[in-house]
Order: structure tokens, then sequence, then C-alpha cells
């Protein structure tokens, strides 16, 4: 247990209160010389002094001394873990295990704890050994499940995984009366190992759960014994109820294999969805024509929004597509709906205007929608907006159409009309992850930032939930939830969106010259230098309603928050190190505009002055390269205004100048005053004086807002109107 | 083509077009992994081809056995719109009864906000019947009078299950019995 003194300190070390810490620290120093608590924190205050050097020395030497007390050694080990030294940050924890062994559990325990983040399966393999000491079987379990994430996960070659997949197996199977969680694990060395009639032979006479039942399945299938496949799954359909689209696959292919007719099976099969549907299965497994059972699909679910999806893999009988072509508008929307979609229609005007008054079940979605989102896609943006706003008037609930409108929005100008859409679809926690890259074209405001902040809170949040879910599931033994559990938490960890939010944060907070939040960022960012310039993970729902795919500009935002980091970074080698990715990065990457290019070079120029050291000849030349291209003529050379003046790419790029501008300002604040020279309020002048609104308000007035239907658009024209006026304000008021 | 699968953490990131429903709620991180870590089998999905999810099941279990509440509950039962009115809600709620840990306890509840109709008669075509009503279940603010609220009530809804052989834990007229929402916490 710590003291609440000691507690004080360490907590007044955390927030970088330092002196007082270190009045504190030495009076404690006095009394109890010998205690290494005192030792590190002192160290660790010396390295926040920016006494480094001395400060890793000094914790090396403690290092070397084994001290023992767990909260010296977590300090130690954070010490040498944010200094990326990940051997000495691991000896910390295992000099003392390996020392005395007597502390063994309960130190390997906090080590384990203390790593889980790292989503390093080595070194959980190497701690679950030194729990294994312990001859406990769940640690003896934990140990062989790391085998498996190792070769499954680890980034090992064919000899080791050949190696883990041996030893895995081998202590796995010296335990006796397995559970289903263990048994889980040992099937999946032996899946590894290709050993299905182990398999077999272990999961028969067994009662399964899903997970296991799964396996079995495919074991069976996988081992051609038809005849226990063809029991079992006879036992789960028939006997159990279990309606398993591929239970019911496995079933008429073990039949088949054991000889049984086509008549015979044919009347087995139900007239459920699943059963008619494992009619068209059979059909195909015994080289039939699909016809007639497609058919008697179709006439029974054709009035159900399930039939289009279900049979779009088929290819369709000329009798239904008479039908669909012969069904009259008279038809139950469903089917219409459906027909529409097996026809590929793009004209659905008739059936929206006969149904568009039709009643729907409360916070259901029209599926008259479905159609007219098809019928839009020949619309310039200006007027999908139009006619997706009226739509989603009396369909309030349909997230088709409020992704579709976001996609849209974000094609044009009126960036202050995406958030409210993206709130009123009730997104929360980890829907954010999917799709916050929505708000890519978001506008600048003291709102937007507030909204930001919350989704990066779900991150700080979500972090520690998959630390604390990981290790309540390994003490529960709930083995085969862990590797998705791992995979999820380690693809949380360092994803795009993740990093889109706090560049977006970072953006607005210097776009608004909002300094609020600009010391906790640059110390997340300083911190997390290596997942900044590492692989970032992908979990973005690109699927869903993807009508019109965003550009998310990924390279983009990890360039801006490598400038970022550099500005904020005061290391010189550090800085060199990032400059160096920097320059690697941008000669990389081929797919800039022209203007992003001219963008990435004055950022070259503006790091390479500020932070990189340079001679004065070179700075000379530098600067002078900043002053020529940093004119408002210049900048429209180079693409500022778009051809296109109402494509988002007006705010973007503007967004860009206005970022960089500020990040000038910011140099000149608080770190050299060299770029002073450059006339940024001629600038800045300019761009107030482009009269931006106007050019967009002039080619929507040429648009000729002619629509499918008839309805009053003016209403939605002056909203969209003003979402661009509000746009583009939020950006030209703030500089 | 409906197969069922066990839920996996990261088929949140594969759930939109089930969980962009405005009634299916969107929990923390950690809601979800308590229930894939001491309910692993009562957490499922359906998915179609393509292992599109059009599903999925959340269930616990809970209450004691000596008290008479010993039971599993239904936290969430959702589609996706393109699968709705196919029995697919059905087919879950009844996969659920198959299930070992479910056929040890008493019987299954769920909540049902009294606005739903239709949740209400596919419940009630399965066998469940309305044991209470909880008064302000929905709501913002804790309810303080036992004052029906269709808008923010909820039925408490059962199904006894085998183990519950004199159906001691389900009645009649439960639409009748009003409660606050701290009276169905187990």
């Amino acid at each position: 247990m710590i003291s609440e003194s000691d507690q004080e300190i360490i907590d007044l070390v955390d927030r970088g209160q330092l002196t007082y810490a270190l009045s504190l620290l030495n009076r404690k120093l006095t009394k109890f010389p010998q205690k290494s608590l005192y030792h590190v924190l002192k160290n660790k205050i010396l390295f926040k002094s920016g006494k480094e050097e001395e400060s890793i020395k000094q914790n090396v030497a403690i290092l070397n001394q084994y001290p023992s007390d767990p909260m010296t050694i977590d300090i130690l080990s954070n010490f040498f873990q944010d200094l990326d030294m990940e051997n000495e940050s691991n000896l910390a924890y295992e000099n003392i295990i390996k020392r005395f062994p007597a502390n063994n559990e309960k130190l390997a325990k906090i080590w384990f704890e203390n790593s889980i983040e790292k989503y390093d399966y080595k070194l959980l393999n190497k701690i679950f050994m030194y729990l294994n000491k312990e001859s406990k079987r769940d640690y003896k379990m934990w140990f062989i499940l790391s085998y498996y994430l190792l070769i499954v996960y680890g980034d090992v070659d064919e000899k080791s995984k050949n190696l883990y997949l041996t030893l895995g197996l081998k202590l796995i199977s010296n335990l006796e009366d397995l559970n289903n969680q263990e048994i889980w694990v040992y099937v999946q060395f032996l899946r590894l190992k290709e050993d299905y009639e182990m398999i077999e032979g272990i999961l028969s006479d067994r009662e399964l759960d899903l997970e296991l039942q799964i396996i079995f399945l495919e074991t069976l299938k996988l081992n051609r014994s038809w005849k226990k496949l063809n029991e079992y799954c006879d036992k789960l359909l028939f006997k159990e109820n279990f309606d398993d689209f591929d239970t019911w696959k496995l079933y008429l292919l073990s039949s088949k294999e054991l000889g049984v007719a086509y008549g015979k099976l044919k009347p087995e099969l139900p007239s459920t969805r699943n059963g008619l549907l494992c009619a068209i299965e059979l059909d195909k497994l015994f080289d039939k024509s699909t016809d007639s059972s497609i058919e008697t699909y179709y006439d029974k679910f054709n009035n159900k929004l399930c039939c289009y999806p279900d049979l779009k893999s088929y290819e369709l009988p000329s009798t239904i597509i008479d039908k669909i072509k012969k069904a009259n508008i008279d038809s139950n929307l469903i089917t219409l709906v459906n027909n529409q979609k097996f026809h590929k229609s793009l004209d659905n005007w008739d059936i929206y205007s006969k149904f568009k008054h039709l009643p729907v079940a409360e916070f259901d979605s029209n599926p008259l929608n479905d159609l007219t989102i098809e019928s839009i896609n020949d619309l310039d943006s200006v007027r999908k907006v139009i006619m997706l706003s009226h739509l989603l008037a009396s369909d309030p609930f349909n997230y088709k159409l409020k992704l579709y409108l976001l996609q849209i929005h974000s094609q044009l100008n009126s960036n202050d009309s995406i958030i409210p859409i993206y709130k009123s679809l009730k997104i929360k926690m980890v829907q954010h992850e999917n799709l916050s890259h929505t708000l890519t074209f978001s506008t600048f405001s003291k709102d937007s930032l507030s909204y930001f902040i919350d989704i990066f809170r779900f991150y700080l949040t979500s972090r520690q939930e998959m630390i604390n879910s990981i290790i309540d599931a390994f003490n529960k033994g709930v083995y085969n939830k862990l590797p998705s559990f791992i995979k999820f938490g380690s693809n949380l960890k360092n994803s795009i969106s993740l990093n889109f939010t706090v560049y977006k944060i970072l953006q607005t907070t210097f776009i608004l010259n909002d300094t609020g939040y600009t010391n906790y960022f640059s110390n997340y960012l300083l911190k997390n230098k290596k997942l900044i310039i590492g692989e970032w993970t992908d979990n973005r729902d690109f699927k869903t309603a993807n009508y019109a795919r965003i550009d998310t500009h990924d390279t983009v935002i990890k360039l801006k928050l490598l400038i970022y980091t550099i500005i904020f970074e005061t290391k010189e080698n550090e800085v060199n190190k990032l400059f160096k990715f920097y320059n690697k990065m941008i000669s990389h990457s081929a797919s800039f505009t022209k203007f992003e290019n001219l963008i990435f070079k004055l950022y070259y120029n503006i790091l390479k002055i500020v932070k990189v050291k340079s001679n004065q000849n070179e700075m000379d030349s530098l600067l002078n390269y900043i002053t020529k291209n940093l004119k408002i003529d210049k900048l429209k050379q180079q693409g500022l205004i778009p051809e296109n003046v109402l494509s988002s790419d007006m705010s973007y790029n503007l967004s860009n100048l206005i970022e960089l501008i500020r990040i000038i300002e910011f140099v000149n604040k608080k770190i050299t005053s060299v770029l002073r020279k450059l006339n940024l309020d001629q600038l800045k002048s300019d761009i107030k004086s482009l009269e931006l609104t106007k050019l967009q308000f002039d080619a929507i007035d040429k648009i000729n807002f002619e629509f499918p239907i008839e309805f009053d658009f003016e209403p939605i024209l002056t909203d969209f109107k003003s979402s661009i006026h509000q746009s583009i304000s939020n950006l030209i008021n703030n500089i | 083509m409906t197969s069922i699968k066990p839920f996996q953490i990261d088929d949140l990131f594969a759930i939109d077009p089930v969980n962009l429903d405005p009634l299916t709620e969107n929990f923390n991180i950690s809601f979800y992994t308590s229930y894939l870590i001491d309910h692993p089998n009562l957490f499922y999905k359906s998915i179609e081809p393509n292992n599109e999810i059009s599903g999925y099941m959340m269930g616990k279990i809970e209450g004691q056995l000596s008290k008479k509440e010993l039971h599993c509950h239904i936290t969430a039962v959702t589609i996706n719109q393109e699968y709705r009115r196919i029995g697919l809600a059905s087919k879950l709620c009844l996969l659920l009864e198959t299930i070992k840990e479910v056929q040890n306890t008493l019987f299954i509840d769920l909540f049902v906000k009294v606005t739903n109709t239709l949740g209400k008669i596919l419940y009630e075509k399965l066998g469940y019947g309305v044991y209470r009503r909880v008064i302000g279940y929905y709501g913002k603010e804790y309810p303080t009078e036992k004052i029906p609220n269709d808008e923010i009530d909820a039925f408490d809804m059962r199904k006894a299950l085998p183990m519950d052989k004199d159906k001691e834990t389900v009645r009649d007229n439960g639409e009748l019995f009003n409660v606050f929402p701290n009276e169905v916490v187990f």
C-alpha cells in the first residue's frame, strides 16, 4: 500500500507541479534515503525538467539494484517505456521475478496488466511463462493461449510458428477434464495443425456450445464424415429446431454424399425463408434448374424487403423477369421496390407519387426511398441536397437518406449542415469509429470543437475499457472471445478515425485560435509519436449506404499531425527524425492536388527554418520561397479557388490556408520570430476580399432547378445557401 | 438465408445497418464486453450471405432461484430493417430457449415500450405476457408517483420456462400492476 503523502507526490509529478513535488520529495529522502520509490520519482522530475541523460543514467543504476516495491517498478518501467526503452521497461519486472520467485505471481500479474495495451504477444507469452511457474491451471491456459496468439497475430516466422504450435499442443494435451472454453483453445491448435481427425474425436459425444458446434460441423465436412455430419445436422435441424442456413446446406450435402435422392430431400425442406432458399441450393447441388425454386421463393417473399438481397446473387428465371415487367403500379409497395431493384430501374417517380403518402410504422424508414435514392443519382450535387432534404422531411428516421446527405454535403461547401445531420443519427460510442469520417468536411466552430472533444473522450474511455475487459476475460477463462478482444483493442488503439479526431481538434483549435486544448494535445502528440508515424488501422464503414464516397484525405491527416508534432517537439534529434519522415512521406505521395502540394512545400520551408538547423543562405532562400508563394495571386494560381466553385475543395483549401497562417502565427509567438517578416495581414485582407460566398451563390443561381417531382424547394435552397454562407464565414471571420 | 453465429466484439465495426435504427441503443464498449465475458452463449448474431449481420440477441442470466427470480433477461434483440417482418426476431428469441443455461432458469423477460404495439404483439405470439408496467422506465427523470404515461412507460413481459412448473413467475392482467424502475432490478 502506498501512503497518502507518497501518492500526493506522485500526483504532483504527473500534473507537472515539479517544484513543489521536489520540495516534498527532498524531505522524504532526508528521512528515507534508501527508499527507491523516492529516487525514481526524483529522476522523473529531473527528466521532466530537461535533464534527460542524467535521469536515464540514474534510473538505469536503480534498475540494476533490483528494486522490489511494485510502485517503484511500475514507475521505473513506465519511465523506460515512455522513452521506447522496451528492454529496460520489461527488465524492471523481469529482474525481480527472476531474483525473488516468491513475488512472482503478484508482480507478473501487474506486469501483465500494465503490458496489455502494447499488444505485444511475445511479451505476453514471456509474462505467462513466469506465471505458469505457479502451477495453476488458469495460468497454464493463459500461457497456452499466448502461443496461439503469437502464431495468429504475432510477427513471427514459419519456423517459430511451428515451434509454438508444438509447444502449445504439448501443453494442452497434458491437461485433463477440459471445459468447453479450454477445448476451444485445444481445437484452435489442432486447426492450425490441420489435424481434423483429432478435432472430430475430441468434439464427438460432447455437449457443444455454438462456437464448438460450428467448428464440429466444419470438421465433419472436411473429414468427409458424411454419416456423422448428416446425423448431427438432423439432430440440430429436426430435433432442436435450429433453423440455420449453413446447417441446412451441410445436411443437404451430406445427404447427397450418402446417396439420398433429390426427390426424397426436396419435400423435407420447410416452406420457411431458409427452407425455400435451401431448395435453390439443393437444385444447384444436384445440377438441376433453379428456376422453379427461385420462383417459389419469389412468389412467397416478393412482398418482403429481404427478397432482393436474398435473390440478387442468383440468375432470375425468365418467368420472374416477366412477372416484374408485368407488375403494375397497383402491386404492393414492397413488391414494387424489390422489382425495381431487380430491374435496376432509375425511373421510380410514378411509384413515388402513388405511395408517398402511405404511412409506415413509427421509426421505420420508408422503403420507397430505397428507390428514390437510386433515381436522384443523375442530378448535380446541389439538386441532390435539395431532393434528399425534401425526402428526409417526410422520412425523418431514414439513415440511408441521412448518410447520403452527409456524403453530398461533403462534396459541397455546406459544411455547416454536416454535424446536425450526423447528430440526428444518434451516433454514439464505437459508431464514431465507424462513421466519423463523414465529418471530414464539417465546419470550424466552437460547437464542432466541443463535439470532436466528445468523440475523443470515447477513445480515452474505450482504451481503458478494453484493457479491463481483456483482464476480465483472462481471469474468467473466456478464451473464445479473447482473440477478438485483443484484435479489437489493438485496432482501436491507433485507428485512422482516432487520428482524424485528434487532427480535427487541433485544426479547429488553430483555426479558431482557441488555445484551451493546445497544451493537452501537444502532450498527446509527443507521447504518441510512435503511433502517429506508425501504421494506422482502418475500421471505417464505407459499406453502409455508401452512395458517394467521401474523400477522407488520409495522407494529408497523417502529414498534418506530423507537422504539429514537429512544431511541438523540442528535442533536436526527435525533430530531425520526424522531419525525415515528413520528407519521405511528401516525396512518396503522388496524389496531392496542386494546392496541397504548395501547402506542404510551404510547411517544409517553415519547418526547415524554424525547427531544423540551416545556414543563413539557406534560411534566406527558404524564406524567399514562402514570401513569394504566400500571396493571394500565387495561391489562386495554384488552385485555391477550384474551377467548380461549389466543390468542397473550396472550403478545404481555404481551411488549409488559414490553418497554415495560424501555425505561422503560433510559431512567431511561441518558438521564434523569424517568420515575422511575412506579410500575413495583407494575405488575410486579400482572403477576406475574395467574396467566396458570392461566387458560389452566383453559381447556384445558374442552376436550373428542375426536379423529377414537384415541391416547394425554395425553403430548402435558402437553408442550403445559408449553410454555405455560414461555413465560409466561420472560416473567414476567424482570420 | 439466415445463419446463427456467436457475436464477437469486432462485430461492432460491422453492425451500423442494425444499430443506426433509432430504437436500437448503442452502449459503451464495456457493456458489450461484459455480456461477452459473462454470458458468451447468450450473445449471438444472425448473418446473411457475404456475412452481412442482419440482427443480434444480447441476453443475460440474473436473479436468485431461492427468491424465484432466476431468469434470462433479453437486453437487446434487434434486426436490420431489410430483414424485418420475416420472423427473424422471433427466431432469435426462440433460439434462446434452447440454450441450456436459459433452460435452467424460471422465465425469460424483456422490456418493451408501452407504445410499441408491434413489438408487444410479436412477443405475445411467442408466448410472452405482460407481467407488470414499469412507470417511467424510459423517462429522463425518476418517477415519484405511479401515474402511467405511455410515452415513457415500459411493459415488463415474461415467458415462463419449463423449470417454473406451476407458472408462478407469470400472471394475467399484468398491465394493471404498476411498479417503479427500481423494483425491476435483480
